[in-house]
């Protein structure tokens, strides 16, 4: 997990510090641990989430369960991850829940044929699509490939943390995101116009 | 070599490839253009999706600025766990025991292998134990339910508003007697009956006139009067939707009348089906009378059975019914012949006139005049004594069963029941929750908007469209498809308004146990509320309405979604 997302305005030491504090039930402290790092829980959820509403609520809910479960929190670890891992449980157990994968994503994986997408095509896509384009196709994204893409680009967690929250084999994960990176080109392409049908992929 | 595919391209981006295929495939994009630039271009997409993921798009939203005070506290398993306790005491108290009881009498004792076993404690010794502790349990959690309540100042109103949402119906059904009851009831009557009534116009009215396939019908719509002359005879059925309806001529077939009024003083070969405000028959019919209305008289003959559903029916001397009588009415008088069986649901009725087979009845006040003659047994089940003139012919003594009339609300049953209630729409509530939890979630959503209201235009919609899709042939069993899931609709209603009501009273829910919990404290107060006289129907109908409402929009939008989609 190279890279975390969150509020910079505490140093790594100060973070340690307010954690101890939070950690011994200092209210003071826990609010600045939470004014650090709601924007990107409140992000994240924002990405997995299908609506504005249930990330909100995820948001509050990640953090009463983050503040109940401080103690079990191992401090040798980096909090960040600790806390993206918690997020990520918390939002596929309810989008697991709702059922949603059963729902929307029957056949996600196993029938979508996986083209091979032309480059240079791939560019252009990239190039004429705005990041408000690409955040909505996410929110189209059946959940599964939605959470997956949001925890390796958005968390930067591992194919063994993906592995382990979405409860799929670890070689899955591969797969999964690859196929997801095909659906949201397909998605924006759907949504964005015709001129680019070609971008998403041809047979190599 | 081989080149790389977007699988090994992207597993060596994110880190995942084996250090010797890493290096051949680095060796393998700096000299084939082609694979060197499929991996740019997924290392720019990666770039592409991280950047566009992480741009602050919209402000924080002003509910997650502030860290959420404490973790929610589990009202609803609390409530639940208090309930199902107290509804499982309940149980064994107005159920269990008696039955042991009667299976005692029946000569189930101790000799009994399912006695000893179920009910001797053979299982388990210390179940008499067990029943104290039970009832201590009850208690203790509901005790600690008042103190949650209570503990904060601020929650002064929840509490308040679950302890009167309690009492207000134990104490009305204490105070009520059982005339308001019965005046309640009896508006309630009326108002069904009169929307019975304009349904059942609007649909005959419908289905006439887009269908031109009742050529062996005369059809009259919209007529302020319709009257078919004496000495005129109608050789076809008579359909008729309007105010004012006279039969003096001769219908050869049936006769069907949605109207205000209707005279019969003519004669009618076929059957009779009526909603009216009056009816009145002093002509001749030869066939069934079925009548549905405020008032019906009688004067003239009918040949076969009358059925009658009204608040005054009366049979005048002279009058003749062929076959048997069959009636629920609130008033009435028979002083005409009945050839076979009477059967009735009233009030009060008073007989004078001659009954030729069985007499049965539910009723308040039984007169049995002078002129009376009841061939058959007579049995009467009332609150009162029946009248009997000392010149009234009997074939049998009178068995009369005595009804008491006590308010429902002191009747331990009452409350067995209605924990029964609350049980079974608890448990339609948690298996609508575990199979449809994200169509659960839309229809609470969907609830807490004022668009919910579209409800009051859905509740009589459904069943008008119904009955007009009866008019095909196809049609119906779509229309009892409809009908069913209608109904189902009706009765999940108060579940998803219960969730909406509970998480007014106790905050958003956290977790599957949150919602239940919500959902178990909302249908109680929601079932509570129901219970109250005079506005507990009204309070029902506002449920039905919102619920119905919240369930319509769901539905929308996951149709409109789906088609969005596809």
């Amino acid at each position: 997990m190279e890279h975390r997302k969150a509020s910079d305005s505490m140093s790594e030491v100060q973070v340690t510090e307010v954690l101890a504090a939070a950690r011994e039930g200092d209210p003071e402290a826990w609010g600045r641990l939470y004014s650090k790092y709601a924007p990107a829980i409140f992000r994240f959820c924002r990405r997995s989430m299908p609506t504005r509403e249930d990330a909100e609520d995820a948001t509050g809910e990640i953090f009463i369960k983050v503040r109940e479960k401080l103690g079990q929190y191992d401090a040798t670890r980096p909090f960040t991850a600790w806390l993206y891992t918690v997020s990520a449980n918390h939002c596929w157990d309810i989008l697991r829940r709702r059922r949603v994968r059963q729902d929307l994503e029957t056949g996600d994986v196993d029938d979508m044929p996986l083209a091979h997408p032309d480059p240079g095509q791939l560019e252009r896509l990239m190039t004429d699509s705005t990041n408000h384009q690409i955040r909505s196709a996410l929110e189209k994204m059946p959940a599964r490939a939605r959470v997956a893409l949001v925890l390796r680009y958005y968390s930067e967690m591992s194919y063994d943390e993906i592995a382990d929250t979405l409860s799929v084999r670890r070689t899955f994960v591969g797969v999964l995101l690859l196929r997801a990176r095909h659906q949201l080109r397909e998605i924006i392409l759907a949504t964005g116009g015709k001129e680019l049908q070609s971008v998403a992929g041809s047979k190599p | 070599m081989n080149h790389f595919d977007e699988m090994a391209c992207m597993l060596y981006l994110d880190g995942q490839l084996e250090a010797d295929r890493s290096r051949d495939l680095l060796r393998h994009a700096g000299e084939c253009a082609a694979c060197g630039t499929l991996l740019r271009a997924l290392e720019k997409e990666s770039g592409w999706m991280r950047a566009a993921m992480a741009e602050e798009s919209e402000p924080l939203p002003s509910r997650v600025l502030a860290p959420p005070s404490r973790a929610c506290t589990p009202w609803g398993w609390i409530a639940a766990f208090g309930l199902a306790t107290v509804g499982g005491y309940t149980l064994w108290d107005g159920l269990i025991a008696p039955w042991q009881q009667q299976l005692s009498n029946a000569g189930l004792n101790s000799n009994n292998l399912f006695t000893i076993l179920v009910f001797h404690g053979a299982f388990w010794k210390g179940w008499d134990s067990m029943r104290t502790i039970v009832e201590f349990i009850a208690l203790f959690t509901l005790a600690a339910l008042v103190v949650w309540f209570t503990r904060r100042g601020r929650r002064y109103w929840v509490a308040a508003a679950v302890v009167t949402t309690l009492a207000l119906p134990m104490g009305f059904g204490a105070v009520a007697n059982a005339q308001s009851s019965q005046l309640t009831q009896h508006v309630a009557q009326n108002l069904a009956r009169n929307m019975a009534h304009q349904v059942a116009q609007n649909a005959i009215t419908s289905a006439a006139e887009q269908s031109n396939s009742i050529p062996a019908a005369e059809v009259t719509l919209h007529a302020e009067n319709y009257t078919l002359p004496a000495g005129e005879t109608q050789h076809s059925d008579v359909i008729i939707a309007g105010n004012f309806a006279h039969i003096d001529g001769t219908v050869e077939g049936d006769v069907i009348a949605f109207v205000q009024d209707m005279d019969i003083t003519g004669h009618v070969e076929g059957d009779v089906i009526v909603s009216a405000r009056s009816l009145r028959v002093s002509g001749q019919v030869d066939g069934n009378v079925r009548s549905y209305g405020q008032f019906t008289v009688i004067s003239g003959s009918v040949a076969r059975n009358v059925t009658a559903g009204c608040e005054t029916f009366q049979l005048e001397p002279g009058a003749k019914i062929g076959w048997g009588l069959i009636l629920g009415a609130s008033n009435a008088v028979l002083s005409g012949d009945i050839g076979r069986n009477l059967l009735a649901g009233t009030k009060s009725t008073e007989i004078d006139g001659t009954v030729g087979g069985n007499v049965t009845m539910t009723l308040q006040h039984t007169t049995i005049g002078p002129h009376a003659e009841i061939r058959g047994a007579t049995r009467i089940r009332g609150q009162y004594e029946p009248d009997v003139s000392a010149t009234a012919k009997l074939g049998s003594p009178i068995e009369f069963t005595r009804r008491h009339e006590t308010s429902h609300y002191r009747e331990g049953k009452f409350y067995v029941h209605r924990v029964l209630h609350w049980g079974a729409a608890f448990v339609l509530g948690l298996v609508l929750l575990a199979l449809l939890p994200a169509m659960f979630d839309r229809i609470t959503r969907a609830g807490r908007s004022t668009a919910s209201l579209i409800g009051i235009l859905i509740l009589p919609g459904i069943p008008i469209i119904a009955i007009i899709a009866c008019i095909t042939l196809v049609g119906i069993p779509l229309a009892l498809l409809a009908l069913f899931l209608y109904i189902v609709a009706l009765y999940a209603s108060q579940i998803f308004v219960g969730e909406i009501v509970g998480e007014m009273l106790m905050g958003r829910p956290v977790g599957f146990g949150g919602l239940l919990g919500r959902m178990a404290v909302g249908l109680l107060i929601v079932q509570a509320l129901s219970l109250v006289p005079h506005v507990g129907g009204w309070f029902t109908f506002v449920v039905l309405v919102w619920g119905l409402g919240a369930i319509s929009i769901a539905l929308f939008r996951t149709f409109r979604h789906a088609s969005a989609v596809s």
